[in-house]
């Protein structure tokens, strides 16, 4: 086997592992604050993404300010959701039955739904992008004998900027730090006066805009996105989330980093022993074994506490 | 207080008569194409099976599809590759198909009393996540494999059959029927049965009902297993129908139409999924025709709004509801 095909393609799995990582971040927020699992959470990413390419094409507004723009979209469609779907199914109770959980699961299938159709209706299912702006997929970097393209480069460096930037909103602001508390036990945050409603309602807010936002990395990394983009990166991010553990942001961004390595690994040895036809699907398939492995045998994934 | 005549005591049965008596209706009239007829039995039949496992037992399986998918597959790779296979679904007026959807159904039953077995350790969110994990690594296997079957044949996953494999309307017609008959006198059998409570204890408490005595790990399996055997079959016929298979099959969509229904008509009935996925087909029917492109938007608002108002969905409702001071929910039950 060729030993620079290896190194291009983990190479490149982990640089989409980064951007898989922080697609996750707000997954795995949502989960941990106040069990909800975000079905719409590949919807939700792709609304970041559709905005800031319906805004470059049609106001030629920078995508760079238009990531800006996809944020605050994502923090008011965080508040809204919570106000409309969430809150009469979480918001008043500490401790989250199962009967919730799956209200909650129900309640953002259906937004999932909806808001897939829409994108389905209103782009006829074509591709949007943003084009060959000026980290496209055309120039390239090369470190020894591996080439790496120039967007998905600037991709992983911004995801990784963002992950720490969300990690320092945890740990070193007050609001941060609230969310971490009703994570942990919403009682106890209540007993010290933190309001779990505001927190819950904060989370969310914090969670879809990070969703959004990372629609630009997305965009980034496949140049193009469809609604059915929606269908591959949401299914990983619940993979990511089980594997980092919930709540967790680091462990969400090395939960990508391992699933994209070990996608870019499979696909070399698929293509070596079985057939190059086949590499891509049987790779992505792999993530899914490793969600059920981790499902069964660490629950809690690599930095979740039970 | 009167006491209410016979039939009304079980409305679930009088409803089963009702719709078969309908879909056979339609059959003998001919006003309704067997293909639109069809539609509705698989419709109400994929409901009906995930119900046993979602609807008594609670667990919700968003991954379902994957059990369609591997029917399906099934079903069109051995008539497609065994001769023996193409010559039986051809015997017996739809029997034969029947037999070969059978065969489908165990290769979906095998993987969910396997596998399933391990991911129903899991659950609520876990477990749905873990079946639309299944799902996933289903779709993308068949996506790299199927193609290296027979490259110069198949359209990536796309199995289309070739006109010696294809069967008369009318058998697939009869074979859907007679999988549809048996997936629902299956629910209704099993709601009767011990199993059935078993099932809605795990339902209420899963802990409590395995220190009660209920074999809560077997129980959940045979559930699970009864649902994919059903789901593999309609799967099957289904694809049969369509004349092929692609791995738009493994579609979350599919599963989304089957616990819609669900949910529509209200959980852990027999007449829930009945009255859902006639609802739904209804609605679909009729969203498809007036709002083509928004229909699935409009079927996600009322989703939606079930959930947040009426989460114990139709038969629900119904049973809130009094009739000549009789509460409708001792007729019901």
């Amino acid at each position: 086997m060729d030993v620079s095909i290896l190194a291009i393609n983990v190479v490149s799995g982990l640089m989409w592992g980064c951007v898989l990582g922080v697609a996750a971040i707000g997954l795995t927020l949502l989960w941990g604050v106040m069990k909800v699992v975000n079905l719409a959470h590949g919807e939700l990413l792709l609304l970041g993404g559709y905005a800031i390419a319906w805004l470059y094409v049609t106001y030629g507004l920078n995508p760079l300010v238009g990531a800006l723009a996809a944020l605050a979209i994502g923090v008011a469609a965080g508040a809204a959701i919570y106000w409309a779907l969430l809150h009469k199914l979480v918001g008043k109770v500490d401790i989250i039955t199962l009967r919730i959980e799956m209200s909650t699961l129900l309640m953002m299938f259906a937004l999932s739904i909806a808001l897939y159709n829409v994108y389905s209706h209103v782009t006829r299912s074509e591709p949007r992008g943003i084009g060959l702006w000026h980290v496209g997929p055309t120039s390239v970097v090369k470190f020894g004998p591996v080439a790496v393209q120039m967007n998905h480069l600037f991709a992983a460096v911004l995801a990784l900027f963002i992950t720490i930037a969300v990690h320092l909103f945890l740990t070193r602001t007050m609001v941060g730090k609230a969310i971490r508390a009703v994570m942990q036990d919403s009682q106890a945050a209540a007993l010290v006066g933190i309001d779990p409603v505001k927190i819950k309602m904060f989370t969310a807010m914090l969670a879809i805009g990070v969703t959004a936002l990372s629609g630009f990395l997305v965009l980034l990394y496949e140049s193009s996105i469809i609604p059915g983009t929606a269908y591959k990166y949401a299914p990983l991010g619940f993979v990511i989330v089980v594997l980092g553990g919930l709540g967790s942001i680091l462990g969400s961004f090395i939960g990508g980093v391992i699933i994209g390595v070990v996608y870019g690994l499979s696909k070399v040895i698929v293509a070596e022993l079985y057939s190059p036809m086949a590499s891509d699907p049987i790779a992505l398939s792999t993530a899914f074994v490793i969600l059920v492995l981790v499902l069964l045998f660490k629950p809690e994934g690599l930095f979740g506490r039970r | 207080m009167s006491r209410a005549p016979g039939y009304l005591k079980s409305p679930t049965l009088l409803l089963i008569v009702v719709v078969v008596a309908y879909i056979l209706g339609e059959r003998l009239a001919g006003l309704m194409t067997l293909d639109a007829l069809m539609l509705f039995m698989y419709f109400l039949g994929i409901a009906a099976a995930l119900n046993i496992i979602m609807g008594f037992a609670g667990y919700v399986s968003f991954g379902h599809a994957v059990f369609l998918g591997i029917g399906a597959y099934t079903y069109i790779l051995l008539v497609y590759f065994v001769p023996t296979m193409n010559s039986l679904q051809k015997m017996g007026a739809g029997l034969g198909v029947f037999a070969v959807a059978v065969v489908a159904g165990l290769a979906a039953a095998a993987v969910a009393a396997t596998i399933g077995a391990v991911v129903l350790r899991l659950r609520g969110a876990f477990f749905a996540i873990a079946t639309i994990g299944l799902d996933f690594a289903a779709l993308y296997i068949v996506k790299g494999v199927v193609p290296t079957l027979n490259p110069e044949q198949f359209y990536g996953a796309q199995v289309i059959l070739p006109s010696w494999a294809i069967v008369p309307k009318e058998d697939v017609f009869n074979a859907m029927l007679l999988t549809f008959l048996l997936v629902i006198l299956t629910n209704y059998a099993v709601r009767r049965s011990g199993f059935g409570m078993g099932l809605l204890a795990i339902k209420e408490d899963e802990d409590a009902a395995e220190v009660l005595g209920v074999p809560t790990a077997k129980y959940k399996t045979i559930a699970f297993t009864l649902s994919a055997f059903f789901t593999g079959m309609l799967g099957a016929i289904f694809a049969l129908n369509g004349g092929g298979v692609d791995e738009g099959i493994f579609h979350l969509g599919h599963s989304i139409n089957m616990i819609v229904m669900i949910v529509i008509g209200g959980l852990g009935t027999v007449s829930g999924p009945i009255v859902g996925g006639i609802i739904y087909y209804w609605l679909y029917d009729l969203l498809l025709i007036h709002y083509p492109g928004l229909n699935l938007v409009i079927l996600g608002i009322i989703v939606g709004l079930v959930v947040l108002f009426a989460p114990e969905g139709i038969i629900g409702i119904l049973r809130k509801l009094t009739f000549q001071g009789v509460r409708l929910r001792e007729l019901l039950e």
